[in-house]
């Protein structure tokens, strides 16, 4: 059947394709579906991904026969050289790329039999575009990083970053919290300079703001941590280790509020 | 009165051996047995190994923090197990060789109720001819997995670099050096520090780098891959590795087993069948593993080695030992409460344990030469292994025989690792990598067998503070300071 072939900006492209272990007829029909794909669409290779199928699957036409190369891996590879390329997932952008001219590929037939090949010239450069998109790529991440900011700006939507569709937001809302926190304790720290100029009746009106903006910052950091964590659930692409910046965060703060603390305490309270 | 014995103290021996005798407390006995006077936090090798860190600083002696901890240390390599006692002895017993402690050489029969086997691996230098002999390392290559044998190769490392600035060009090889060793992770960690180290003292265009190694990918790293966070943008370890080695301008080779080392040449295989060389000048190869040779006998004295241990050495757990091919495996192979399934006073925690399969896809050379990475067992696993075997036995000893004991499947847990891609507060580099689960649960997690939200790495100059801030983290834990049991594994 032929299926529809996978068009910028769907984030499919950044899925990272499993290894094939059953070698049975679902996988004989990708195959017959890779093929029928590629024929509509006149393409010479193929990966499976390209069709929304998560496995390391790629097909390519030799001459009038479609060679599928399962679980295929790099051995061996020579001379680099740069040769400008297309993708049908990005279209209408061809950019210059550095690939191996020769390549050994290990891989496995619709069987699960092993074999390997040596390719050359343009089956060479074909095979490791398509290796790429089994791992989640395409040739923007082959690029330097000048050419990839100019994609990036050619293209409406920008590139596609990761596999759920969402990239990382360049401003967190837990910030607003933190930074709320912060001018509450600048507040207080300005109101350390006050009992050099002003009347000693002023001094309890002035602690009682302290106190007042204590308790708020301790609000906003219980905020903070509790938006924090929802916000880490809902980006968790976007960070290894959320929980520890959180976390720390919250150390830094507890930090700087004693040391306030402590000034409203000694200096302006007694 | 009961006894526990924990062979090996290392981080899964150490973290086992602490909680057992702060959870046990004067009631009962816990015995270390170790060949070594020093604890070593090993992933600081590394640095040790290019001069940025001194052995001192990576290892202290362990006698004074097992004295504090109340437990008994005997140094000493463990030799053989009587699970069943002898015709002398009715209780069983381990014989021991001391190291140390002015009784070097002299043999001694330890009996115990519970034993824990967190002996690690036997670094099998003589698996590949020219690698070295037994557990020896020879002469042609360096090594980087023991203190000792990092400064050896932070030495020849300042030779080579001696050389290049009287204008020699050098030749650096660095990787796996055989088809079936795990820990690429720590290969891959030393070239870079190397090739920072070269470019910090401005000979980079001196030395020609190059890898080697017996993944079937660049960034397999045992685990068979994962997802990485490059500026922004999520690519697979692969594509991040290969990055990576092309921006330092390092070159690779894949699918690798090394079957010969001689002076400043590897003879090796691919997994297409074909043969190749390489030239060096300094070579660091890390060794394949195997399990320690302990000996096992039963009651009458007779061999059963093989009822306890695996083929490759390592101790027989709850695991599903039944050969099966790839699409077979299942997450529940993989053991859950690390007790032998034939004396059940016996555990194994950390590298000990024998895996019931790798966890990379399986590859043999046409010539049937297997070429793949063994599963990797880092320090988290491992201490998380080790405490649930001493909850485990803590349970057995106050509760009884029919307590429930703790489960710390690979299947259910993850790691989090940070490799080091260079030292130094304003330029190091670390990729901070997160794996879950670290054994792949295709039925849970169709396809990859990993949730990807959690499957993670990023690379950059907070990677390193986190590494050398763990660092003084571990090493403060390892020495039972203050708190040290809020601190994770």
């Amino acid at each position: 059947m032929i299926k529809n072939l996978l068009k910028y900006p769907d984030p499919t492209v950044r899925l990272i394709s499993a290894n094939v272990r059953f070698f049975n007829d679902e996988l004989h029909q990708w195959i017959n579906d890779m093929i029928d794909t590629m024929k509509a669409n006149d393409l010479h290779a193929l990966s499976a991904i390209m069709i929304g199928i998560q496995y390391n699957i790629i097909v390519i036409k030799e001459a009038d026969n479609y060679t599928p190369y399962i679980n295929g891996r790099l051995i061996k590879h020579a001379d680099v050289c740069t040769q400008t390329e297309r993708s049908t997932y990005y279209e209408g952008i061809s950019v210059d790329v550095d690939r191996y001219n020769q390549v050994t590929v290990i891989y496995e037939d619709e069987k699960g039999e092993a074999h390997h090949c040596d390719l050359e010239g343009d089956d060479a450069r074909i095979f490791q575009q398509q290796l790429d998109y089994c791992y989640g790529s395409t040739f923007v991440d082959r690029v330097d990083r000048e050419t990839k900011q100019r994609i990036n700006d050619y293209l409406s939507g920008g590139l596609v970053k990761d596999a759920r569709g969402g990239s990382c937001p360049i401003v967190f809302y837990r910030d607003y919290f933190k930074r709320g926190a912060k001018y509450g304790m600048g507040l207080i720290l300005l109101s350390f300079i006050a009992p050099f100029f002003v009347a000693s009746d002023m001094r309890e009106w002035i602690t009682k703001m302290d106190i007042g903006l204590l308790i708020a910052v301790v609000v906003l950091m219980i905020g903070y941590f509790f938006y924090a964590l929802y916000e880490s659930r809902q980006y968790k692409q976007c960070t290894s280790c959320q929980m520890g910046n959180i976390i720390g965060t919250l150390l830094i703060l507890s930090g700087q509020w004693l040391v306030v603390g402590s000034g409203v305490y000694f200096w302006i309270a007694s | 009165m009961a006894r526990l014995v924990v062979l090996g103290g290392g981080v899964a021996g150490h973290t086992a051996a602490t909680f057992a005798a702060d959870w046990l407390g004067k009631d009962h006995e816990v015995v270390v047995v170790t060949p070594n006077s020093k604890w070593n936090w090993i992933p600081s090798n590394i640095w040790v190994g290019v001069g940025e860190m001194s052995k001192e600083e990576v290892t202290f002696d362990l006698a004074p923090v097992y004295e504090k901890a109340g437990i008994t240390y005997k140094q000493a390599k463990a030799v053989s197990i009587n699970p069943e006692g002898s015709a002398k002895k009715a209780k069983p017993f381990v014989t021991i060789e001391y190291t140390g402690q002015g009784k070097a050489g002299h043999s001694d029969e330890i009996e115990y109720d519970y034993l824990i086997n967190a002996t690690g691996p036997k670094l099998n230098f003589g698996a590949t001819p020219g690698l070295g002999e037994g557990s020896n390392l020879g002469q042609h290559t360096v090594s980087v997995c023991t203190a000792d044998h990092a400064e050896h190769a932070s030495h020849e490392l300042t030779k080579i670099m001696d050389k290049m600035r009287k204008g020699q060009r050098q030749k650096i090889l660095i990787g796996t050096g055989h088809g079936m060793c795990t820990c690429q992770g720590a290969a891959f960690e030393y070239i870079f520090n190397v090739e920072h180290e070269i470019r910090k003292a401005g000979l980079r265009d001196m030395a020609d780098i190059q890898w080697i190694s017996n993944e079937s990918f660049m960034g397999d790293f045992g685990m068979g891959g994962l997802h990485m966070n490059v500026g922004g943008y999520v690519v697979s370890s692969r594509i991040f590795t290969e990055s990576l080695f092309a921006e330092r301008g390092v070159s690779y080779i894949t699918g690798a087993h090394v079957n010969k080392v001689e002076k400043g040449k590897v003879h090796y295989e691919l997994l297409d069948g074909s043969m190749g060389e390489e030239s060096f000048d300094f070579s660091m190869l890390i060794p394949p593993f195997a399990g320690v040779g302990l000996k096992a006998y039963n009651k009458a004295g007779d061999d059963i080695t093989d009822t306890v241990f695996a083929p490759n050495g390592f101790m027989k757990v709850d695991a599903d030992y039944s050969p099966k091919a790839y699409e077979d495996w299942k997450a529940s192979d993989w053991p859950r409460t690390y007790q032998n399934p034939t004396y059940k006073n016996m555990f194994a925690a950390g590298i000990a344990f024998a895996p019931p399969h790798i966890i990379s896809k399986p590859a043999k050379s046409v010539n049937g030469t297997v070429i793949n990475p063994t599963p990797p067992r880092t320090g988290m696993p491992s201490g998380i292994i080790g405490k649930a075997v001493a909850h485990s036995i803590c349970d057995l000893i106050k509760k009884g025989p029919d307590a429930h004991l703790h489960e710390a499947s690979m299947a259910e847990m993850g790691a989090a690792c940070v490799a080091s891609a260079g030292k130094g507060w304003l330029d190091g580099q670390a990729a901070a990598m997160t794996v879950y689960p670290v054994v792949p649960d295709y039925d849970k997690y169709p396809g990859t067998g990993r949730d990807t939200d959690y499957t993670f790495g990023e690379i950059g100059l907070a990677g390193h503070w986190i590494k050398h801030i763990l660092h003084y983290l571990f090493i403060y834990k390892a020495k039972l300071k203050p708190f040290w049991k809020v601190i994770p594994e």
